[in-house]
């Protein structure tokens, strides 16, 4: 039972830690950096509560290992709001009550900050179908994507 | 039916009393029905011989 | 607990949208679940269980796990107390087997160890030697004689003689003439449904981390709908005293009733005991399949007799539910809920509770309710397309009101289901267009709703605050609600108020959320606990200003003096009060305890636009409204979402969800790829109409909700499928291959 050192970057800080070769990503953020925004729903890369970004690129990070990590960029919930300042995503699915147990929210902000920054005009349909790795089973999405939707209009707007 | 009992709780006991096999029903939990008003716990709730009374199984939700 | 008196109340918080109090937690991560707890010293527990549906336990041999390094210790069924009786020993059962291993993923032992992976691998390392039996998982099948006992003597005496043994509870009721009823129909219809066990599907597997010292006091935390009742049975699994163990709920990510049941934290708990170290127990997304509580499947004959004016005669309905291995499949819910829409002289509800070898269920919202509203509701449909009469006006003419006699016995009180019905007749979605392929379906649901065990405590600050604890876990935002009913009494602004879920050391027994009773009995019991504080408020202010009591009134957040006669003094704030609380009495802190009795049902209606594309068989909902009665909306944010989120649930269970046994008993699809739940891309917008027809039973009117949104679903996109592909199809889920396989025997 070797661990690895691995050297990261995570939400700008660089960070390191040991892990077992067979920890995953997910398992190295929750209980090596106490980084527990990113939740375990499946383990298997079906319901997008563990989301982070991996290099810019949305990923599971249940499907990466905690070694692959070395060397590259992450970006996890925590690192969405500004310190205090929420990120206008952040703000409207609390106005919008687009989150009931808020499990699936943390992924959630990740995926659709990502799909913002991809796509700051995206339709509805563009919308649910970026979202379809990201299971909800309160809400009904309803709420979610207009709280995307609306978030992106006055993201478009302030610019 | 004929029972005497004055409020819920009597009213299961005399209940039991009459019919020994309801004794697992209401081990398991009923609500009584007073007047269309559901009572799900109370024992102590007055029972008069106008009332229409029913025993449902206990109502319990997800 | 009676609806105030106030009739023209004009709310100033109750019925607004203010920012839910736990939101920024929630957005940035902070929010503590179940997994996000870590102890010093905490090792972690990983469960072995059985590959087999149905097999006696030979023998446990855990000398090898025990032997790897890291490991701690082991528990199998012998670490748990050997004197519980009735649902007590059910539940202890399953958390970990006897001598028989009732299921596919029964729990049989369980490791703790220094890190998940050594936990992982050292239940490979136990050997069990099984002796596998035969195996029934279907419902039907399991009545048949010779089919498989999975436990002898396990009935309760109300079964009719002659019925296998796996035939364990029965419930009969209804009243009137069932053959003249039918006889005087014009129409008669009778057919047999059948649906598939489903899970609750909630996103957060269970999780805990416990400590358990060998002086029996202990701390757990877990994630779950009912911190008290973990509390409760988990001391009788341990044999420890109730108020030694203190339990606090995690945040919850999802529960809908399955998290109202208890799985792994006696076992944690255990490992605990036996190693004086703390333990964490979290399930895997496949545990959760195969072990927790699914719901149960049914197979349901329903006959209904229908005259051409749509006056329906008669109705009957036999019911046969299986809830896995142990009594409980909630059978006299499906029986009592079928026809509670409709006002019937002549009815009969007949259900049977039936033992399969599958995981012991656990409550989907309204238990029960929606298979039953699935095979009424389909046939009503029936009936109005071959009468060639509209489905609302239908439910309309036959609609229980208050008065009228249930299906189930008892009059009708104050309810709300014509008011939704007139509602879904006069929206747009009805009357607008529908394309080629497309199809309209229309269905009622209904649901109990419940008070239970209640106990919160209001603690005023010095500074004017208030800081409110309650026992019932948010499961759906119910904290911001619980704010608004405090700041509405209390006068003061609801970002004022702090609502907190406290520990099982804090309060009295508080009942588990669910039963949609949160809104309504912790509500009722903050209004009574704020009304406490709001006396003796005014007992200080009696006092300071040397006037009876009486004199007193309570109006926007002050002590005022009742009318000129009690004296002039200008108004004393809240905060004013506070502030020398100390010195004029002591700290001020209402409270209320009671079993509130009086929560109010919950009707709907439900309408869908479905198309079905005939070469694939994939349905797509195009349009979705749901209309239910609240009673009185507190947050309607979140009365909406527990609409939306009860219909999504109904879609994935109408089209996609269920549980697939193989011929081995297995459970084949344990993962979220091939148990498919709705994703973004699958759903429209669900509009959502909030209907108020006040609860008699609560001083704002408030029903509760949360249920009933998942029970029209499955009918109401039924009936759409129907219409659109001309097929009835009497099993769910509706899913492209069956769709394909019934337009095949169609044409």
């Amino acid at each position: 039972m070797n661990k690895i050192h691995v050297n990261t970057e995570v939400n700008g800080d660089d960070v390191e830690f040991l892990c077992d070769t067979r920890e995953t990503l997910l398992d190295a953020l929750r209980d090596r950096l106490n980084l527990t925004g990113a939740k375990e729903g499946c383990g298997t890369g079906d319901c997008g509560a563990c989301s982070i970004t991996l290099d810019d690129r949305l990923v599971c990070s249940c499907l990466v290992l905690g070694v692959e990590a070395e060397g590259k960029s992450i970006g996890t919930v925590e690192g969405i709001a500004n310190g205090e300042d929420l990120h206008p995503l952040q703000q409207k699915f609390i106005e919008y009550a687009a989150l009931q147990c808020g499990i699936c929210t943390p992924g959630i902000l990740v995926a659709t900050e990502a799909l913002l920054k991809k796509n700051p005009d995206p339709t509805e349909t563009e919308v649910r179908y970026w979202l379809a790795g990201n299971l909800c089973r309160c809400t009904g999405y309803d709420k979610i994507i207009r709280a995307v939707m609306d978030t992106a209009r006055d993201l478009r707007e302030a610019s | 039916m004929d029972l005497y009992a004055n409020n819920t709780g009597e009213l299961l006991i005399a209940l039991v009393e009459k019919f020994p096999s309801l004794k697992h029903v209401v081990d398991a939990g009923v609500s009584i029905v007073i007047d269309g008003k559901v009572m799900a716990y109370s024992l102590s709730e007055p029972v008069h011989s106008e009332n229409e009374i029913y025993l449902l199984q206990r109502i319990k939700g997800g | 607990m009676a609806l105030d008196n106030q009739k023209n109340r004009e709310f100033k918080v109750v019925g607004t949208r203010p920012d839910r109090p736990d939101g920024l937690d929630k957005v940035t991560g902070r929010a503590k679940f179940g997994a996000d707890a870590y102890a010093t010293g905490m090792l972690h527990a990983a469960i072995l269980r059985s590959p087999h549906a149905h097999a006696k336990i030979l023998s446990i041999n855990t000398q090898k796990a025990e032997a790897l390094k890291g490991v701690k210790a082991v528990v199998t069924r012998k670490d748990f107390s050997t004197s519980v009786t009735g649902e007590n020993w059910n539940v202890l059962e399953n958390v970990m087997a006897g001598d028989t291993a009732l299921y596919d993923g029964h729990a049989i032992a369980a490791i703790a160890a220094t890190s998940s992976l050594i936990a992982r691998d050292a239940i490979k390392l136990i050997e069990i030697t099984y002796d596998i039996i035969p195996h029934v998982t279907d419902v039907d099948k399991a009545m048949e004689n010779g089919a498989p006992i999975i436990r002898a003597n396990a009935g309760d005496g109300s079964v009719p003689k002659g019925m296998h043994p796996n035939v364990v509870r029965y419930h009969e009721s209804g009243h009137g003439d069932l053959e003249a009823g039918f006889s005087s129909a014009d129409l008669v219809i009778e057919d047999t449904f059948k649906t598939e066990a489903t899970h609750q599907g909630y996103i957060e597997p269970h999780a805990c981390l416990a400590q358990l010292g060998g002086d029996g006091k202990g701390e757990l935390w877990c994630c779950t709908q009912g911190h008290f009742q973990v509390q409760k049975v988990c001391a009788a699994l341990l044999d420890i005293e109730t108020s030694a163990l203190r339990v606090t709920a995690s945040e919850i990510g999802g529960g809908f009733g399955g998290k109202t049941a208890i799985f792994i934290e006696p076992v944690a708990l255990a490992l605990s005991r036996k190693t004086n170290r703390p333990v964490k127990l979290v399930m895997s997304r496949s545990e959760v399949f195969r072990a927790t509580g699914p719901t149960s499947s049914t197979s349901m004959d329903i006959k209904i007799g229908m005259k051409k004016d749509g006056t329906i005669t008669a109705g009957s309905g036999i019911f046969r539910l299986q809830g896995g291995a142990f009594p409980g499949a909630p059978m006299e819910f499906t029986a009592m809920c079928a026809f509670a829409p409709y006002n019937l002289q002549n009815v009969q509800q007949i259900g049977y509770d039936v033992l399969n070898n599958r995981p012991k269920q656990a409550a989907y919202r309204a238990p029960g309710s929606p298979m039953a509203a699935f095979a009424v509701e389909s046939v009503i449909d029936e009936l109005c397309n071959q009468l060639k009469l509209d489905p609302i006006e239908v439910r309309l003419k036959n609609a229980s009101k208050e008065g009228t006699k249930a299906s189930f016995g008892p009059k009708w009180d104050k309810i709300g289901l014509v008011e939704c019905l007139e509602s879904a007749k006069n929206h747009p979605h009805y009357s607008s267009p529908l394309l080629e392929g497309q199809g309209r379906g229309i269905s009622s649901g209904f649901w109990f709703n419940h008070g239970g065990e209640t106990a919160v405590s209001l603690a005023l600050s010095e500074d004017g605050t208030a800081a409110l604890s309650v026992g019932t876990p948010d499961i759906g935002g119910s904290r911001a609600s619980m704010c608004q009913f405090a700041a509405e009494e209390l006068g003061i602004p609801y970002e004022k108020i702090r609502t907190t879920i406290a520990d099982t050391a804090t309060l009295g027994y508080n009942e588990v959320s669910h039963g949609s009773r949160v809104t309504y009995a912790t509500g009722l019991a903050t209004i009574k606990a704020a009304r406490d504080a709001v006396k003796k408020l005014c007992a200080r202010a009696a006092n300071k200003w040397e006037i009876d009591e009486d004199a007193v009134i309570w109006e926007d957040g002050c002590a005022k003096p009742s009318g000129p006669n009690a004296g002039s003094f200008e108004p004393m704030p809240l905060a004013e009060i506070t502030k020398k609380m100390g010195k004029t009495g002591g700290p001020i802190v209402g409270h209320f305890e009671a079993t509130p009795e009086g929560a109010g049902v919950s009707f709907a209606t439900h309408i869908v636009d479905a198309e079905v594309d005939q070469e694939t068989g994939k349905t797509k909902i195009i349009k979705y409204t749901v209309i239910q009665d609240a009673g009185k909306a507190i947050h309607p944010s979140y009365v909406e979402g527990q609409y939306q989120g009860g219909a999504a649930q109904g879609i994935g269970w109408a089209l996609n969800e269920e549980y697939i046994y193989g011929d081995d008993g297995r459970l084949q699809n344990s993962g979220f790829l091939d148990y498919r739940i709705p994703v973004a891309s699958d759903l429209p917008m669900i509009d959502t109409v909030i209907v108020e027809v006040p609860n008699p039973g609560h001083p704002y009117g408030v029903r509760g909700v949360g249920e009933t949104s998942i029970c029209p679903p499955l009918a109401a996109i039924a009936n759409a499928v129907s219409n659109a592909a001309g097929v009835r199809l009497k099993e769910l889920p509706m899913s492209p291959v069956r769709i394909l396989e019934a337009l095949e025997n169609k044409a």
